[in-house]
C-alpha cells in the first residue's frame, strides 16, 4: 500500500498536508490498482470530518466507443468524469481536489490536463478553486502523487512546491 | 412548453446573469439554437466549426448526457431540463 516516504512531517502546503494525513492516497491506489491498466478518476470532498475519495467512473473508453474520431485516446491514456454528477456533489459538499492516475508513466500534469482544467478561451480554471492531484501507478502500486493548482501569473496549473511523494 | 436550461457559472456573463433560460424546441439542437440565438456571443462557446457541442462542453438532458443519447437530435419531452456543464477531462 502507498506508504510515502517524506523526509519532514509536513510539506509546505496545508491541503496536501491533510491529504496525506486523511489516508485517501491509499483508497486511490488501491482504485488505480483496481482499475489498471485505466486511468481512474475522481475527487475528494472535505467536511468536518476530514478528507474522503469519491470515485468517479472513467467513462473515456465509452465516449472513444462512440467517437474515435473526437474521442481518440481510450482510458488506458485519458480520462473523462460525469461533469453533472460532480456538480450536484459541488452543490452540497466541499470538493477541493480532483484527482486521476497515470498508469506507468510520473505523476505529471500533461498537456491534456492543462487543457482539460482550463477554459479554451481565457485559460481560467473550469472548476475554480479546486487542485488536481495525479497519481502515478506502476504495475498497480502507486509510486508517486503530486498536487497541482491554478496559477493566475501563468494561467496554468503548477506543481505546489512542496507537495511531492513518492511510495 | 418551454425547456429550461441551465448555465454553467463560466458562461453567465453571456446570458446577461441568467442561471436559467426557458425557451421551446423539439430537440436539443432547437434549443441550443435558440439560446445562441437569443445570446449571439454564447454560440461559440457551446458550438465547434462543424455545429457540434465543443469537446469541452456537456450537455445533459435532465441526467442523461446527450453524447450517448442521439447528440443535438436529442428529442425533448415536457418539462426537461438541459444542463450546460464543462466537462471534466484530461489525459
Amino acid at each position: 500500500m502507498f506508504q510515502p516516504s517524506r523526509t519532514s512531517e509536513t510539506t509546505m502546503d496545508s491541503l496536501f498536508d491533510r491529504i496525506v494525513a486523511s489516508g485517501v492516497l491509499r483508497d486511490i491506489e488501491a482504485q488505480g490498482a483496481a482499475e489498471y491498466p485505466s486511468e481512474a478518476c475522481g475527487v475528494l470532498v472535505e467536511d468536518a470530518d476530514g478528507i474522503v475519495a469519491v470515485p468517479f467512473e472513467n467513462m473515456q473508453d465509452k465516449l472513444h466507443a462512440i467517437d474515435p474520431e473526437r474521442f481518440t485516446r481510450t482510458s488506458r491514456t485519458a480520462y473523462n468524469l460525469n461533469s453533472l454528477k460532480l456538480e450536484r456533489i459541488r452543490s452540497e459538499r466541499n470538493v477541493c481536489v480532483i484527482y486521476h492516475s497515470h498508469v506507468e508513466c510520473d505523476a505529471y500534469f500533461s498537456d491534456e490536463d492543462q487543457a482539460g482544467a482550463v477554459t479554451p478561451d481565457t485559460s481560467e480554471p473550469v472548476i475554480p478553486g479546486v487542485d488536481y492531484l495525479v497519481i502515478s501507478i506502476y504495475d498497480r502500486k502507486a509510486r508517486e502523487a503530486n498536487l497541482y493548482r491554478y496559477s493566475s501569473q501563468s494561467k496554468r496549473y503548477e506543481h505546489v512546491d512542496g507537495t511531492e511523494i513518492e511510495a | 412548453m418551454p425547456v429550461q436550461i441551465r448555465i454553467p457559472t463560466s458562461l453567465r456573463k453571456f446570458t446577461e446573469g441568467h442561471e436559467s433560460v426557458a425557451l421551446e424546441g423539439a430537440t436539443v439542437g432547437q434549443v441550443l439554437g435558440e439560446l445562441h440565438s437569443s445570446f449571439p456571443d454564447l454560440g461559440g462557446r457551446l458550438f465547434d466549426q462543424e455545429g457540434g457541442i465543443r469537446r469541452f462542453v456537456n450537455v445533459y438532458v435532465n441526467e442523461d448526457d446527450i453524447r450517448f443519447l442521439s447528440q443535438l437530435d436529442t428529442p425533448l419531452s415536457d418539462n426537461d431540463e438541459i444542463s450546460i456543464i464543462p466537462a471534466i477531462a484530461g489525459g
